[in-house]
């Protein structure tokens, strides 16, 4: 047995007196890390679903050319909400709610260093939340995905939407960088005795990274948001053309924040993913040392390659050779990872459930996205790709790979972990057939319309006889699809709550610590803290336990031995 | 895409050139993440026995990665440069320009404002939508933005290039095969986003002298037919009598931007044929003289206003709904919107003389918003 032996004051939280209250209330003012994740987790299931439907409002309007179905500035409000919504409210919760709530419990913490933290990040996204979708209220922004001044700049969309966005954005912003203050934090002094960085678990150090990358990124988006605020409310002129302002400054700042943000998805899919590789096949991650070092260089080299988004703007070659430099040069990291994951696998003894399948969904995704991503990382390929749909279709197949597949691949994992119930296995197949097929319809046909006819994004409508109906059609479809998929595994996690099968607290025979404590945990998460010997900590408990009996067996044979 | 200038032939070539790198990642890949699924599934009693990996191998894999990347940014280097280099003037372009000789490219100035673009040629005339430019030569773009930002895309002729207001960017393109090459801007720019087309008509240079030629002379005429409304009115106002003036002089020289006006369909795209077609209109509205007068503005409301402000004035492909616009109650507002533009709205001073602007304000206030 690795616990450690000596004597030393053991906390007792489980007998703590409960206040008079009700469970909601105390579950909404925790700062217990793992509440404060499942408000962030259970949050971006409900806007993962709002992402979709207006992603499918669109594709509706899209289907047919010249279509009618929505008045052009509609479309705009719902592209705008959409864009606020898959990213600050979709697919950043799940991950840093992912990452608050895991990554403690694997390196055997028992409890976050900065609790107060994560609970006014989690409040403040959870504000961020209700500004966005109170925009009904006023009138929402029509300034697109990217916010772009000048056009988000008072001058051209006067109405407060563009105001009531960028508070919103800004909110989720901030909590996030809060979390991730906590979380580094967390991560840098509260593991377990002899959890050294090369034995802490894969997820865990891209918990680490995400959140050290997101101190980064976060606070640039931020003073973009406020220099926009400042532009609009109180007549700045940071990036108003005249009066010395740039709009271009935008571009920087939120490319920035934008291209890490990217990194920060993939990052969390890959160790996920080699989590699940890794317990699944019954082999340790092959070669962790290199995954660890590649996670941290996407994370850099992803974020300073932010220019490869601004190819036709007007900025020097030079900087697009820079740009291009740094996006091909991401090539080597990110090819290690897909090398050890797969090697991985070599030699094991593959169990095919859920999980798995997510996982093997999304790393295809993600190839097929940055692949082409690559293609338009190539300044002149981009002079003609770039603003096409061909763009759309890379990002949006990288994006759910990490976000859609990667997340529910990790939700599906970590799922009797947080509710000691696992999430349906046949639905889990269904809805991840479902949501692969509804990807790829969507997005293939959207990426030919894009290189073959030139289909701009984010516009409201297409004309006939450009050569796009079919494409627009088929995208249409697998949009619904898409939408369908996803409903079904939101569905399956809902219903798993309180109807899954019960799972026991080590469900897969994991190798990290989460699984070294009851599903789900007790507040203080681990009554002993187990000395940490390997990378796989788990699995020498189980071995120490099994001589252990083993030796008591025999002892207990020896001594039972009739005295003949 | 199908290029037909020197500078997108190299694109179109480094795009293919990326799309088998993607195609080899994509295969690399996916191949041996299947490939290593299938041999490893689980079966019944099997244990996993993991092959140990030496660092060396590592170090194999990120120098054939390294390798690749290198050979991507190569060929990345090679084909952009000679796709952004000025391609010369050949044989059969445009060599003297109004009898003197043409040195260097052929400077146009691109403007994009919401939403549409407008032409300047070096002559001092200018077309909005359509471009028409000289086969084999080398023309430099100029873009800039009046508003927000645009990107102008002719992917059959030239790169895609941002026009960012308060920079001024320009490119250097040669288009080598007579015809018309349509394209569309590509950055999301408000309402009337989608239907902001372009249309590039490449014609021989005689042609395209031709063309220019006709341009400055309809506009000239244009100013001077707007010169002598003013003048007119001005009279009209001294003698302070009504009177019939049948003056049908000016109106029907209001300058037509865009030579041809068929373009694609598309709101925008339409606005040359609009004008055209207003011209025929001049001359029945200018009877009327001197008060406003808003049955005459109804059918320049059709023809010139309904594309972006809908039909009924409620809003519609672009416009907002002028029932809610402050400027629309009154006359003298009105007018002045519609002569100075702004807000999004181009200016129809020019365009429209200034009888059928006062007449479609007529219209836009006693029948729009009056209702």
């Amino acid at each position: 047995m690795s616990t450690r032996q000596e004597p030393r004051p053991e906390i007792v939280i489980d007998g703590f007196p409960r206040r008079n209250r009700w469970a909601w209330m105390d579950f909404v003012t925790s700062a217990d890390h793992k509440d404060v994740a499942k408000i962030l987790m259970v949050g971006s299931g409900g806007f993962l679903f709002l992402a979709a439907l207006e992603l499918f409002l669109m594709r509706l309007q899209l289907a047919i050319p010249e279509n009618t179905f929505m008045e052009p500035y509609t479309f705009n409000r719902v592209l705008s909400l959409y864009g606020a919504t898959s990213i600050f409210f979709f697919v950043l919760p799940l991950i840093m709610g992912l990452f608050l709530y895991i990554a403690p419990l694997q390196v055997g913490a028992r409890g976050t260093a900065l609790p107060r933290l994560s609970q006014i990040g989690g409040a403040l996204w959870v504000a961020g939340a209700v500004v966005l979708y109170s925009g009904f209220l006023w009138t929402p922004s029509e300034a697109g995905v990217n916010p772009l001044p000048p056009l988000s700049e008072l001058a051209f969309l006067s109405n407060n939407g563009v105001d009531a966005w960028l508070t919103a954005c800004g909110f989720a912003t901030l909590g996030f960088v809060l979390i991730s203050i906590d979380l580094t934090t967390t991560l840098q002094v509260d593991r377990a005795p002899g959890m050294a960085w090369r034995r802490a678990p894969i997820f865990a150090w891209a918990a680490n990274v995400g959140a050290w990358l997101m101190l980064f990124i976060g606070p640039v988006l931020l003073a973009a948001f406020t220099m926009l605020m400042i532009d609009r409310n109180y007549d700045g002129t940071f990036f108003a053309d005249g009066g010395g302002g740039a709009p271009l400054l935008w571009q920087h700042f939120t490319w920035i924040f934008y291209s890490g943000a990217y990194m920060l998805v993939l990052i969390f899919a890959f160790a996920a993913v080699a989590e699940i590789f890794a317990v699944f096949s019954g082999n340790e991650l092959f070669n962790r040392n290199a995954v660890m070092i590649s996670l941290a260089a996407i994370a850099v080299i992803g974020t300073l390659a932010y220019m490869q988004n601004m190819y036709t703007a007007p900025i020097g070659l030079g900087w697009k050779y820079f740009g291009m430099l740094l996006s091909l040069t991401l090539i080597v990291p990110v090819g290690l990872v897909f090398y050890n994951l797969i090697a991985t696998l070599n030699g094991g003894a593959l169990r095919m459930r859920a999980p798995m399948l997510f996982s093997i969904g999304a790393l295809v995704m993600i190839s097929l996205g940055l692949a082409a991503e690559m293609q338009q990382s190539l300044v002149g390929a981009a002079f003609y790709l770039k603003g096409t749909t061909a763009s759309t279709a890379a990002t949006s197949f990288a994006l759910i790979g990490g976000g859609i597949f990667g997340g529910f691949a990790a939700l599906h994992y970590w799922f009797p972990k947080i509710t000691g119930r696992a999430m349906g296995e046949q639905l889990g197949r269904i809805s991840f057939w479902t949501t692969a097929l509804g990807t790829l319809l969507a997005f293939v046909p959207l990426a030919l319309a894009g290189w073959e006819q030139d289909q701009v994004v984010d516009a409201y409508k297409f004309f006939n006889h450009t050569g796009v109906n079919f494409y627009n059609l088929l995208a249409s479809i697998g949009v619904l699809i898409l939408f369908i998929g996803v409903t079904l595994i939101l569905i399956n996690a809902v219903a798993s709550v309180k109807g899954g099968a019960r799972a026991g607290h080590d469900p897969w025979g994991g190798d990290t610590l989460e699984w070294f404590t009851v599903s789900p945990p007790p507040i203080h998460n681990f009554d002993v803290q187990p000395d940490v010997r390997s990378a796989r900590p788990l699995r020498d408990i189980r071995a120490a336990i099994a001589s252990r009996a083993r030796t008591t067996e025999e002892r207990a044979a020896r001594e039972s031995q009739p005295v003949a | 895409m199908t290029p037909h200038s020197p500078g997108t032939g190299q694109i179109n070539t480094l795009i293919w050139i990326g799309f088998f790198a993607a195609l080899i990642v994509v295969l690399a890949i996916n191949l041996g993440l299947f490939g290593a699924i299938r041999r490893n599934r689980g079966e019944r009693g099997r244990v996993a026995t993991q092959p140990r990996g030496a660092v060396g191998l590592q170090w194999r894999v990120a120098g054939v990665l390294s390798g690749f990347a290198v050979l991507l940014f190569v060929l990345g280097i090679i084909f952009t440069s000679n796709a952004t280099s000025t391609p010369k003037t050949t044989e059969g372009g445009l060599t003297s320009y109004h009898g003197e000789k043409l040195e260097g490219p052929l400077v146009i100035k691109a403007t994009g404002q919401q939403w549409i673009w407008r032409y300047n040629y070096p002559n001092g005339s200018f077309s909005y939508y359509k471009l028409v430019i000289p086969v084999h030569t080398e023309i430099e773009l100029r873009l800039a933005s009046t508003d927000v930002i645009h990107t102008w895309s002719v992917p059959d002729l030239a790169p895609k290039v941002d026009a960012v207001p308060g920079k001024n960017t320009k490119i250097f393109f040669r288009a080598d095969t007579e015809g018309e090459f349509w394209g569309q801007s590509a950055t999301m720019s408000g309402q009337a986003y989608a239907p902001m087309r372009t249309a590039v008509e490449v014609v021989s240079p005689e042609r395209f002298e031709e063309f220019i030629t006709e341009q400055q002379k309809d506009i000239r005429k244009g100013n001077e037919g707007a010169e002598a409304i003013e003048k007119e009115k001005v009279a009209e106002e001294e003698q302070s009598a009504g009177g019939e003036t049948a003056e049908e002089g000016p109106a029907e020289e209001a300058e037509q931007p865009t030579g041809e006006g068929e373009g694609p369909e598309g709101a925008a795209a339409e606005e040359g044929g609009e004008e055209a077609s207003e011209e025929a209109e001049g001359e029945e509205s200018a009877a009327a003289g001197g008060a406003p007068d808003a049955e005459a503005g109804k059918e320049v409301f059709a023809t010139t206003c309904a594309a972006c402000h809908g039909e009924t004035g409620h809003g519609g492909a672009g416009g907002p709904d002028l029932t809610t616009m402050p400027k629309a109650q009154e006359q003298a507002s009105a007018e002045e919107q519609v002569t100075n533009g702004g807000g999004g709205m181009p200016p129809f001073k020019g365009t429209l003389s200034e009888e059928e602007i006062s007449n479609v304000a007529a219209y836009v206030v006693e029948d729009i918003v009056g209702k």
